[in-house]
């Protein structure tokens, strides 16, 4: 880490509470978990996405409805971990850690990618840019 | 300050917008039209022409002067009216011979004699490539209206009445209605738009329509609705609307509403009520069935986008519609858009709904990243 002060997990909620009116959230101890809608654009759809958050490991972003789709060649859309869960930024790159917010990172990357997705789905080109690993899984990285 | 994804209306009408720009003449094209038909117009009129004494002068008509234009499917080139309006007296003239005439002078010259093909009410110089110029010869008859003219019909061997000048002011009018105007004046433009955003909703309503009939009647063209029927029947039943899109949806139910339950639609020129734009119908009735039906898919159609969601769903319709190409390039440049204002950190979200907009107060700016995963 950069050595900045990390986040506690209370006032990540309070955030996002404070600035996402529609999203609403769950917690206990260790994690919390989001739920809320996103529209990338007006004539975009509406999606319910869901955010696990740890102080000990990396977010995860779910989109729940509509399930994302495949492409029309039958492909997965691009910039998701094998889980499932969005990839919406280069792990270990100070593009997020523990003192950065959520409510200003995490929730507008989430309306991009879905945009992006959609797009892909119009086009087949993920136009959106980003980097792909070497096979990695998201699977309990820390931040 | 605004920005495209302030409303359905605003991202749909920057969509339509981009389309209709695609189609269109190029402020180049328009350049180099008119610098062509000004050098025909010259050839015509100089001193040792033997129209010279007829002194003619070349002006636009039809979509071309509306600013209404859209290139043909499948062609290189625009088809572009013009007046070749002389002075004189028209019952001295003969039609037959005057179209003669012009043909005769355009082919004296090396560069037209190999461009010229005549029509029926005009001639026609093919600069491939680029543009068809369609000439019309006229002459003044300010005994009908103070800027009409008579021009010449081949098959009919005889004078007919136009009045291209009294039509475009009609056009205009409707175009730039009282009410629009007072909304156009309260609107702020879209910042670092790229662009002109002063085209009015009825000019881009009529290119849609058209190119919409374009591609439904692709291969049976003869059978479609003629472009100046269309024109009239949308600027009649267009209601001042600032949004494209929502014009659309008004201009289609309107003229659905002028459809009577028996007999046919009447399509009167507006600048001389006793010709009948539409007359073809009464010959060919199947075209005006024709024409009901297009109507009526294209009013489905258009209703079914309001209710739309996803751009990929968006997008695949107004493929439909108005090909996927012209769809394509135009999803292309909205995204462009978004993205310059997203380098120049003018891209948020609106945390009500999680909707990208314009950064101004309230609005969550959206921070760099890079997508990363398989």
């Amino acid at each position: 880490m950069r050595g900045e002060v990390s986040i506690p997990l209370f006032q990540q909620l309070i955030k996002v509470e404070s600035t996402y009116p529609g999203f609403t959230r769950s917690w206990d101890a260790n994690e919390v978990t989001w739920t809320g809608t996103v529209t990338p654009t007006p004539i975009s759809e509406t999606y319910t996405v869901k955010i696990e958050y740890s102080l000990e490991e990396a977010p995860r972003i779910w989109v729940i409805d509509p399930p994302l789709q495949n492409g029309p060649k039958g492909e997965c859309p691009p910039h998701l971990y094998p889980e499932g869960c969005l990839c919406l930024y280069l792990p270990k790159a100070g593009e997020f850690d523990r003192s950065r917010q959520i409510a200003h990172t995490i929730i507008p990357w989430t309306a991009l990618w879905l945009y992006y997705y959609e797009i892909w789905l119009a086009t087949g080109e993920w136009r959106g840019g980003g980097k792909h690993p070497n096979g990695q899984s998201l699977r309990r990285n820390s931040v | 300050m605004r920005f495209i994804t302030d409303s359905k209306e605003t991202q749909l009408d920057d969509l339509l917008a981009r389309i209709c720009a695609r189609l269109e003449i190029t402020m180049t094209q328009r350049q180099q039209a008119k610098s062509s038909y000004e050098t025909v117009g010259e050839w015509l009129g100089v001193e040792s022409s033997p129209l010279a004494i007829k002194g003619p002068k070349i002006y636009a008509q039809g979509s071309l002067n509306l600013d209404t234009t859209v290139k043909p499917l499948g062609q290189d080139e625009f088809d572009l009216d013009l007046v070749c309006e002389f002075t004189g007296h028209w019952s001295n003239q003969d039609p037959l011979e005057t179209l003669a005439m012009i043909e005769r002078r355009l082919r004296d010259h090396g560069t037209y004699a190999g461009m010229v093909e005549p029509k029926n009410r005009c001639i026609r110089l093919n600069y491939a490539k680029q543009f068809h110029l369609d000439v019309v010869p006229a002459f003044p008859d300010s005994v009908t209206a103070p800027k009409a003219v008579k021009v010449p019909d081949r098959k009919a061997k005889e004078w007919k009445p136009s009045n291209p000048k009294g039509y475009a002011a009609w056009f205009e009018d409707k175009a730039r209605n009282v009410m629009l105007r007072k909304v156009m004046d309260s609107i702020e433009p879209f910042p670092d738009y790229d662009l002109p955003q002063d085209k009015p909703a009825l000019k881009r309503i009529v290119q849609m329509m058209k190119r919409h009939r374009d591609v439904k009647f692709e291969g049976r063209k003869d059978e479609a609705p003629v472009s100046v029927v269309l024109t009239t029947l949308a600027a009649h039943a267009y209601s001042g609307e600032y949004s494209s899109n929502v014009g659309l949806v008004q201009v289609l139910s309107g003229i659905s509403n002028m459809v009577p339950s028996s007999g046919r639609l009447y399509v009167w020129n507006p600048s001389n009520l006793t010709e009948d734009l539409s007359e073809k119908w009464d010959s060919l009735p199947e075209h005006y069935t024709g024409f009901l039906k297009w109507l009526q898919g294209f009013s489905r159609e258009w209703s079914a986008l309001q209710e739309t969601r996803g751009i990929q769903n968006v997008v695949w319709l107004l493929g439909e519609m108005f090909g996927e190409s012209v769809t394509g390039i135009a999803l292309a440049e909205q995204q462009e858009y978004i993205e310059k204002s997203r380098r120049s950190g003018r891209l948020g979200v609106n945390p009500s709904g999680v909707i990208l907009a314009g950064v101004s107060a309230g609005i969550i700016s959206v921070p760099q990243n890079t997508f990363y995963g398989r």
